[in-house]
């Protein structure tokens, strides 16, 4: 291997490493893909898939004392449990610094597959309201790009990886090429009917979600166990495992490196070029170096950004691909928060069968059309009708023989609507490097963040509008959310190398191609120049799709 | 409908048009989901089992179905106990316990455990009402999911988590299958039906 001089390196591999290892090996390059993570094998690693709650040594509640010991910030997901707490990391092995005043929490899994294996499968197209939105209020830079530039990746990707869901014909929402939709429960179709004929200018669908509802691709049909991030042996949600190693490995054009740690691009002695990346052994911390003629950063947004920002050497003292002075500023995430949760009488509506693993999506309605409220862009809601059965009980004042039976009953319904709303771009909000270094001699990354004025205009008609909408819906009461995330609590950190037509205010061009080294591609999160108010890794894997389409052109046109 | 593991990937093959290879359902087949439940931690002194064997059958007592007893609720309060708190959690809820002895001695027993189920009832209410009185939120549990719990309130959770999580209630009491194969948005229960155990 260290003679050998790569096609292409790609640095992560999760969400967007899988999809460029895919795309690039399918276009004919040979491709190493290094991680530094522990290997995860499809199938024979899901060690907790359908394992029933009586054989969970904590029965599904987890320790608080392993909680708050190995997983004091990876716990605020509230998707971890003891079902799935292997998949994330532990805190006190990869320590991160937060700067005084700053809370902000870097949630990940650093093994083969990244947050693939754990994420929330939420897949939504962003339109032109968002890649036009820098350019019409100010704020942040221009996208360098459009709707048109992203189509058809977006088709391109949903094809491949299945994604079900409903057209709306929204034009904040584009429609994606969907699979069946998964379907509502008879409280989420009332909640939906009320608050339609409420809000004309509102509409309520179905979760669009990375979950195959057909069989796809030699991946089979979701079964309704519920929880995907246990894993999922007939590959129903997308994953790498699941889904774009199988096809890069088809293509025998694909290595993978695991324990392998990620400290620098390496460039020529001008700089001008990369060369590869300098690699720690996880287990051995033996150091050495391969060499590619392309790299690909997917290391996620503060992985990459940590990675570029150590490479700087003597060419570049602020870190490769900085020239702009921009690497590491314009962090966003999403800033989420319940908006509110109402109650309805036990046995107004059936039950279900089977555990969707999909919830129900409110699309931007604030600043669509003639909507003017005290802030710019907007958010959505994420939200469900949730059974709340025995595991209400310690909620339930009172015990004994009456009240037994009442938890053992059908139980009765609270539905939930949860706001993801879109943060602006701020140039103090950013990732450097920390003088702390971490157990492999690497200098750890060091978070600025604060929420700005926008996003807490914003934060207050979330909750407004949650309450008012289910207080159209019967419920017998409405209690508000309470609190907001902080940074990172949405998990879709990203900015931090953002795309831009100026080399000056920008660390890439409109094809994720560093401005300074044009064999150096960004295409996590990193690269994102706004946050829109979706979900995002649906975009960051249509813009590695297509940034792979690029860069391989530029190879044959003799790029390095 | 309850699919075991084996029918389920049966049925997902025959969907996939045999794209699930033989050598990947072996791999499923056998592949042993968890190991059962080993209570090996503890913490709970051969007294204080008395007390919780009480407390959580005056929660959960048996009726025409088991009570706590019968499914073995104390070892997983113990092993929570032992395994699963801080320190200061664990430290409130033996506190909790000797104030139950101390309310009992009151009514003429040695321990709580030793007084008939009515006066314990009797007790357990006024705890219950004083714990509620300082935290009348029953939704901040919700919320506050890392502070520690109220002595009863977290018998109560505990109590209930291991009851109805436990083989034998969820296998008799409820539908159950953790691999449905398809989703009911709205599954009328018709009178015999058993509910459907969500949350797998
Ligand atoms: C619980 C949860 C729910 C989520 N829900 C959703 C959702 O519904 N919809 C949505 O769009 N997004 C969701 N996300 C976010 C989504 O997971 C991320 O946006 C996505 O995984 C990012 O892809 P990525 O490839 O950039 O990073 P990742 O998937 O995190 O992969 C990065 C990989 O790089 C590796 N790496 C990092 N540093 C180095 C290094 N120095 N050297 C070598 N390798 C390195 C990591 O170990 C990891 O494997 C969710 C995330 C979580 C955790």
């Amino acid at each position: 291997m260290e003679d050998q001089v790569w096609d292409a390196i790609v640095v992560g591999s999760g969400i967007t490493g899988g999809w460029a290892a895919k795309e690039l090996t399918e276009r004919g390059l040979r491709v190493l893909m290094v991680e530094r993570g522990r290997p995860v094998e499809h199938i024979k690693d899901y060690t907790t898939e359908h394992v029933p709650p009586w054989k969970l040594p904590f029965r599904g509640k987890g320790s608080r004392k392993i909680l708050d010991e190995d997983y004091p910030i990876q716990q605020k997901a509230p998707q971890l449990n003891e079902t799935n707490w292997h998949f994330f990391v532990k805190d006190r092995e990869h320590p991160y610094v937060q700067a005084e005043g700053t809370d902000w929490s870097w949630v990940r899994g650093n093994q083969f597959g990244g947050r693939s294996l754990t994420w929330g499968r939420q897949v939504y197209r962003w339109s032109d309201l968002d890649f036009e939105a820098n350019a019409r209020d100010g704020h942040g830079v221009d996208w360098p790009i459009r709707y048109g530039d992203i189509e058809k990746w977006y088709d391109h990707v949903e094809d491949f990886i299945g994604v079900s869901g409903q057209a709306e014909g929204l034009p904040q929402l584009p429609d994606g090429r969907f699979l069946p939709p998964m379907e509502m429960t008879c409280l989420e179709e009332k909640v939906k009917g009320d608050i339609e004929s409420a809000y004309p200018d509102r509409r309520m669908t179905i979760g669009r979600v990375a979950v195959v509802t057909q069989a796809h691709r030699g991946r089979g049909p979701c079964h309704y166990c519920g929880p995907c991030e246990r894993g999922c042996s007939v590959g129903a949600y997308f994953s790498t495992q699941s889904s774009t190693l199988p096809a890069a490995k088809a293509t025998g054009r694909l290595e993978v490196m695991t324990d392998a740690i990620v400290e620098k691009v390496t460039t020529n002695a001008d700089g001008s070029r990369a060369t590869g990346v300098a690699v720690i052994d996880a287990t051995t911390r033996e150091r050495r170096e391969v060499r590619g003629r392309l790299v690909f950063m997917c290391a996620s947004t503060i992985g990459t950004t940590q990675i570029l920002l150590n490479s700087g050497g003597e060419n570049a003292p602020n870190g490769l691909a900085n020239s702009s002075g921009t690497l590491g500023r314009y962090l966003m995430d999403h800033t989420i928060g319940l908006g509110a949760l109402g109650f309805y009488p036990g046995t107004s509506y059936p039950g279900t069968q089977g555990n969707r693993p999909n919830g129900i999506y409110i699309p931007r309605f604030q600043n669509v059309g003639e909507s003017k409220p005290e802030f710019v862009r907007g958010y959505g809601y994420q939200g469900m009708a949730i059974k709340i059965g025995w595991s209400a009980g310690s909620m339930t004042p009172g015990f004994g023989a009456e009240w037994k039976e009442q938890l053992g009953g059908p139980g009765s319904w609270m539905f939930m609507l949860s706001g993801f709303g879109e943060c602006l771009p701020d140039a103090n909000n950013r990732v450097t490097l920390a003088d702390e270094r971490d157990s492999w001699g690497m200098r750890q990354a060091k978070i600025n963040f604060n929420w700005g004025e926008n996003e807490k205009a914003m934060r207050k008609d979330i909750s407004e509008q949650a309450v008012a909408m289910l207080g159209k819906t019967g419920a017998l009461q409405v209690i508000p959310g309470q609190g907001f995330g902080d940074g990172g609590d949405a998990i879709h950190e990203m900015g931090t190398a953002r795309m831009g037509l100026d080399p000056k205010t920008s660390v890439l061009n409109a094809h994720n191609q560093s401005h300074d080294i044009p064999n150096l591609f960004v295409t996590d999160g990193s690269c994102m120049t706004s946050s829109a108010c979706q979900n995002p890794s649906l975009t960051y894997m249509a813009l590695t799709a297509r940034a792979c389409e690029f860069a391989v052109k530029e190879l044959e046109k003799g790029l390095a | 409908m309850i699919v075991d593991r084996r029918q389920f990937l049966q049925h997902a093959a025959v969907v996939l048009g045999g794209a699930l290879s033989t050598s990947c359902m072996d791999a499923v087949l056998q592949h042993d989901p968890g190991s059962p439940l080993t209570t090996s931690r503890s913490v709970l002194t051969a007294k204080q089992r008395l007390s919780v064997d009480a407390i959580v059958e005056r929660i959960i007592p048996a009726t025409d179905t088991p009570g706590a007893n019968d499914v073995g609720v104390t070892d997983f309060v113990d092993f929570m106990l032992a395994e699963g708190y801080r320190e200061s959690q664990v430290a409130l809820f033996m506190t909790g316990l000797e104030r139950l002895d101390m309310m009992s001695v009151a009514k003429d027993s040695p321990s709580f455990a030793d007084l008939t189920p009515e006066k314990q009832d009797a007790i357990l209410k006024e705890v219950e009402v004083e714990e509620l009185a300082a935290n009348p939120n029953p939704f901040a549990a919700l919320f506050n999911a890392g502070q520690d719990r109220a002595f009863f309130a977290l018998a109560k959770e505990l109590t209930i988590v291991g009851y109805f999580t436990s083989e034998d209630v969820v296998k008799n009491q409820f539908t159950f299958s953790h691999a449905a194969g398809y989703f009911d948005p709205c599954a009328e229960l018709k009178p015999g039906d058993k509910p459907w155990y969500g949350g797998l």
